[in-house]
């Protein structure tokens, strides 16, 4: 079979203990059986390990960050494009999805491809309408209440017992025992991520995952559910297995039929002792560990290229159950040179 | 003023600091007058270079040349001599 | 031979880094003229610092915003808040527009009388509210916005004594959201407060109740607050004619509309992020046209949109004094404007903008106003290209609140010049002089 040969730019090349899911969507991209994949890496520092790992990126570029402009952003990618002819555009950092979101129409008529969710759906899974969410599409999600000031935090004790969840609007979750902890974090939080803060009961179990990807009319192409076997400080898993879970998948197709989600996603849900699972945050790209999909049967990054290029993509329903990722940090040894091309000519 | 012989300066303005490790950007002119400082020309030979060649009055490159000669020290790239030794 | 244009020779850092948030250079805006005058001569002509307001501006963001408001609503009136802006010549332009007047203190009050706004079109908004400045608004026929319960009764004891009528209306506090909720001003909707408050009002003979105000805070970024205000002030109307048989005249929904500034902290500019008037309008409307009020007595919407329709048309012009390197290498440069003129410095990340094509070598930048003190700074990080001294540099978007929360400090605030829609400048606030700021001085003789 002769493959298609397209050209991919990809952002979130960092591999770091942070990871971004930039290099395993390009691997996910590389096997595929259809597509000859070129790929454009699109860094936003010199020290994104994507930018040093060989035989992963044919070109790189660096772009600016959207805090100073999506337009700045957007300009810079056409750039690039009239270089290179970039024919799908994946974004992988949250911060930037509203800038390509934004511009989603004006890439495409210049020929560069994305498959994102719309502005809507990307606005009311966010953290503090949670429990709108929840009723709109029935879903079960914690209570939780928005605190607009501290001394709210004292009608929070006659509603939830503790242990409870204070959480930013966009980034961080304490987990808090007592009055005290909940101040301490509320300071925390409110001076980061500015209010409201976020008040979640805490509901206890074990965190499932569920990786997807919903072709904008209401159905799941690929879905793959997964329990994070270690997670590291900032959160973030290490190690993972694939679940034969039938409740979870139901939950995920339901909600991708209803919202008509387009696009990759990452649901993480609570599963309770008595089987509940409890939907805690909608992540609208596709998580760093997609590549457990990809190994074990459902190639994520692959279908959303084909359907960002209109090309039919049939529902994926089989993966290999207990297939497990285990990440790894390797030390490459690379010269001067790159960084200093990266850094003053901004291309390699 | 002597540029330390731990520094690679490269033709694209990059320039690296053996020493300690760190990294820095020149622009073009950057470039030249370092490579001048590198080749031990004293300032009166980089100011008739410059103003030979630029469109620049005397006092304002002379103005800039020591801000940028300050920056060099800062970083590190040139011999430190004690700043508080008035000689 | 000719010479090579010139650059600044410039060595900076690389700082090796995996993606934060701070960001990189991208090609610098550069503001060369206002209104079509050079930057450069308005500074010639009038002097640095100084603040330049565009005619043009105004009116057509006003205009956009009453078409935009009447396309989703079928009455809609303005009043033009007096304290974001009360500057005569800018009031004028906002009442020959067809806004009425939003005051908060006596003084904005006599403001708005002498530029010819009728008593009767004259919101009366604020906590402060004396005997005196209440007799005088009563007299002139004013809508009240009662604020609390002691201003109640002390309308109810003056206009016994007055024997004449008082027109008021109840500034509300309700949760619409928005974060923090504003419950310092006025009386709350969800404990029964203002219900409350609307009983005692009608059973007082003299005062005629018409109307409802509310203000849900300030930058307001999501419309649908002003949605959720809205719904809650159609069940009170339809309420208060339950019981009463009265339709109210009027639902005031305050301002707070964001401007197109950016917030500290925030982390996309605010040109983006930024609701349209249309968000507002459509959200604001929803509510009302689908509630239980007739068709026949929707009440007029009063706007007093402040921040949202002046803050761009205002500019600062400033100039560089100096250029200079911290103990730490960082860049820093002085400009002759402070925080004193820039107020809102305190909140927004203000865009500073060179006024001429200059090198495109961007670097990590302070801004420093010219003050004798170490709060002085206009912005502590800006990425910004290189600058001479002389050097004029426009500060955009500082056309609210500025000048009228500008601190006289250490010298004489700048000449104010409005450009009108000729494309004239004429000075509409000259600056001030030892005579000007000594005029209300007193020196007793020794």
């Amino acid at each position: 079979m002769i493959k298609q040969k397209i050209t991919l730019a990809v952002t979130g090349l960092n591999n770091t203990d942070n990871p971004g899911p930039g290099v395993p969507v390009i691997r996910g991209a590389k096997d595929s059986e259809e597509l000859e994949v070129r790929v454009i890496g699109l860094v936003y520092e010199n020290l994104e390990p994507g930018i040093y790992m060989e035989n992963l990126c044919d070109r790189i570029f660096q772009i600016p960050y959207p805090s100073s402009g999506s337009e700045g952003l957007i300009e810079r990618v056409e750039q690039i494009h009239q270089q290179e002819k970039i024919d799908v555009l994946i974004p992988n950092f949250d911060a930037e999805l509203f800038s390509f979101m934004k511009y989603e129409k004006r890439l495409a008529e210049k020929g560069i491809r994305t498959f994102l969710p719309t502005l809507e759906q990307f606005q009311e899974r966010e953290k503090d309408k949670l429990p709108e969410y929840g009723e709109k599409y029935g879903v079960k999600v914690p209570d939780s209440i928005n605190l607009g000031s501290l001394h709210q935090l004292n009608e929070v004790a006659s509603k939830f017992d503790y242990p409870i969840m204070i959480k930013g609007q966009f980034y961080d979750a304490y987990k808090c025992f007592n009055i005290e902890q909940a101040i301490y974090a509320f300071h925390k939080v409110a001076s980061k991520w500015g209010l409201p803060v976020i008040v979640q009961e805490f509901v206890s179990g074990t965190e499932v995952n569920v990786v997807a990807l919903g072709d904008g009319s209401g159905t799941t192409i690929a879905a793959v559910p997964m329990r994070k076997q270690y997670i590291t400080e900032k959160g973030k898993a290490w190690g993972g297995i694939t679940l034969a879970d039938e409740k979870m998948l139901e939950l995920t197709r339901v909600l991708i039929q209803k919202t008509k989600w387009k696009g990759g996603m990452e649901l993480e849900l609570i599963k309770t002792s008595s089987s509940d699972y409890y939907l805690i945050e909608i992540n609208p790209r596709i998580p760093a560990w997609v590549y457990l999909a990809v190994g074990s049967g459902q190639n994520i990054p692959e279908a959303l290229i084909k359907l960002a290029l209109g090309m039919e993509v049939k529902p994926m329903k089989e993966y290999k159950i207990g297939k497990m990722f285990v990440r790894y940090s390797y030390d490459m040894i690379v010269d001067l040179e790159r960084f200093a091309a990266i850094s003053i000519n901004k291309e390699i | 003023m002597q540029i330390l012989e731990e520094i690679k300066i490269s033709d694209n303005g990059f320039v690296f600091n053996a020493l300690t490790g760190e990294s820095f950007s020149l622009n073009p002119i950057g470039l030249e007058i370092i490579k001048m400082i590198a080749a031990n020309s004293d300032f009166d030979e980089i100011r008739k270079t410059i103003l030979d060649k630029y469109d620049v009055d005397d006092l304002s490159f002379e103005k800039d040349f020591y801000e940028f000669s300050t920056m060099l020290k800062h970083y590190q790239l040139t011999q430190q001599n004690n700043p508080l030794n008035f000689v | 031979m000719e010479k090579l244009n010139y650059e600044k020779p410039i060595i900076s850092k690389i700082t090796a880094g995996v993606p934060n948030k701070f960001g990189l250079s991208t090609k610098q805006r550069i503001i060369a003229e206002i209104d079509s005058i050079p930057v450069a001569k308005l500074a010639d002509e009038f002097g640095s610092p100084l603040f330049v307001f565009s005619e043009k501006t105004i009116r057509e963001t006003y205009n956009k915003a009453k078409q935009t408001f009447e396309t989703h609503y079928p009455k809609v009136q303005f009043a033009w808040s007096y304290k974001t802006n009360y500057l005569d010549a800018i009031c004028s332009i906002f009442h020959d527009e067809g806004s009425w007047a939003e005051v908060v203190s006596v003084f904005e009050f006599e403001k708005a009388l002498s530029l010819g706004v009728k008593g009767s079109n004259i919101l009366y908004n604020g906590p402060e509210k004396s005997e005196e400045n209440l007799k005088l608004a009563i007299n002139h026929n004013a809508c009240i916005h009662i604020d609390h319960f002691d201003e109640l009764y002390l309308l109810i004891k003056i206009t016994q004594e007055m024997n004449k009528k008082a027109r008021v209306a109840i500034r509300v506090n309700l949760d619409a959201g928005i974060y923090p909720m504003w419950d310092r001003f006025g009386f709350n909707y969800e404990n029964g407060e203002a219900w409350s408050a609307i009983n005692r009002i009608m059973l007082a003979d003299n005062l005629e109740l018409i109307g409802l105000h509310t203000h849900i805070g300030t930058y307001i970024m999501s419309a649908l607050g002003y949605g959720i205000a809205a719904t809650k002030f159609s069940s009170l109307m339809v309420g208060i004619h339950r019981k009463f048989n009265l339709w109210l005249k009027y639902i005031d929904l305050g301002g707070g509309f964001a401007s197109k500034n950016t917030l500290k902290g925030a982390y996309m500019p605010g040109s983006e992020t930024c609701p349209t008037f249309d968000d507002y309008a459509k959200a604001i409307s929803n509510a009302i046209i689908t509630s239980e009020i007739p068709h026949e007595n929707l009440p007029i919407l009063f706007l007093e949109t402040g921040r949202a329709l002046i803050d761009d048309a205002g500019y600062l012009i400033t100039s560089v004094l100096a250029n200079k390197r911290s103990t730490t290498g960082r860049r820093t440069i002085v400009i002759d404007a402070g925080v004193n003129l820039l107020f809102t410095s305190f909140w927004y990340n203000l865009g500073v903008f060179p006024s001429r094509e200059i090198s495109d070598l961007m670097e990590d930048t302070t801004i420093y106003g010219p003050l004798c003190m170490n709060i002085d700074v206009i912005r502590d990080a800006i990425n910004f290209p290189q600058v001479k001294t002389g050097d004029r540099l426009v500060i955009e978007r500082v056309g609210a609140y500025n000048v009228t929360q500008w601190m006289q400090f250490i010298t004489y605030r700048p000449n104010v010049v409005l450009i009108d829609l000729e494309g004239k400048a004429h000075i509409i606030k000259k600056k001030e002089s030892l005579e000007t700021l000594r005029v209300n001085e007193f020196n007793p003789k020794r």
